[in-house]
């Protein structure tokens, strides 16, 4: 029981970032769904798993995907995308980056780099666990990572010419 | 150009004021999600328990009506094969001394003695398979 609590205490701190992953194939209220479904797989297994966190990040993954790819779902997505947007961070005055640029920044991202960047950096996933997870070697993952920190960082140093791209 | 983890110095700072940056709030609720996961998991296990019941019921009920019948295979039948036991039927001799009751046969011993006994008739067996013994 103390093992369970522990476990949820966790994973619901952690929650706000699953969300953001979650993000990178949907909309916040789909996002939000997934989370919660994921929170439920989590609480039914019979044995809390080793790493909870790279348990979540991958469930989040797996339902997300499979969310976008569900048609139904989808236009119900847009619809409601068209009437909540809500804002990928908080914005907050002693951030060193604006909350809008740096979302900006991330959506200008590959896919691929993206979903590295928000595991390694809000999920605090190492690189041999996110290379589990999307499917590449660690090695991979950690050139993709410095690539995507490389192309923020010039996004950044210049936002005005990344608005324009 | 010192570099740590792969990373130069002004990635590092970049990851750095990154990791600062908090995500929105999520609408996942974990007091609901702990709800349902309760909710279903005990559905699960009540389901588990009706499929049990369900299945002992219908083996019992199989077992009450299934009509209880033994194969009787001629001891000389050519269709036995590897170890054989022959056994009476239990209404065998029953059957034999229903038509010959005790005082018919005293009765005939004492008017024409041992001879009017009738001969001994053998029994009819069975053959059972060395599968049915074990």
């Amino acid at each position: 029981m103390g093992e369970l609590n522990r476990l949820t205490q966790i994973v619901i701190e952690r929650l706000p970032r699953l969300a953001l992953y979650a993000r990178q194939w949907l909309d916040a209220a789909s996002a939000d769904d997934v989370v919660q479904e994921a929170l439920v797989k989590l609480l039914m297994q019979p044995a809390p798993p080793d790493d909870p966190i790279a348990w979540m990040c991958r469930a989040v993954r797996n339902a997300a995907i499979n969310s976008a790819r569900s048609s139904s779902r989808r236009r119900r997505r847009e619809q409601s995308a068209a009437e909540s947007r809500r804002e990928w961070f908080e914005a907050r005055p002693e951030s060193l980056i604006d909350a809008q640029l740096a979302e900006q920044t991330l959506r200008n991202l590959p896919d691929r780099q993206r979903e590295i960047v928000v595991l390694r950096i809000w999920n605090g996933l190492g690189f041999a666990q996110i290379g589990q997870i999307v499917g590449l070697s660690t090695t991979t993952v950690h050139d993709q990572y410095a690539a995507a920190l490389e192309h923020m960082r010039r996004a950044l140093e210049n936002p005005c010419r990344n608005k324009t791209d | 150009m010192q570099e740590q983890n792969g990373l130069n110095p002004a990635q590092r700072e970049l990851e750095a004021a990154l990791e600062a940056m908090i995500p929105t709030i999520t609408r996942a609720d974990p007091i609901a999600a702990a709800f349902t996961a309760g909710t279903k998991l005990g559905r699960r296990r009540a389901r588990f328990w009706q499929t049990v019941t369900a299945i002992t019921l219908a083996v019992g009920i199989g077992i009450h009506f299934a009509p209880i019948t033994h194969n009787y295979v001629p001891a000389s039948s050519s269709e036995v094969h590897g170890t054989t036991a022959l056994l009476q039927p239990p209404s065998a001799p029953t059957r034999r001394w229903l038509d010959q009751s005790l005082l018919m046969l005293q009765k005939a011993v004492d008017n024409s003695g041992v001879d009017a006994l009738p001969a001994p008739r053998p029994a009819p067996v069975r053959a059972i398979g060395g599968s049915e013994i074990l």
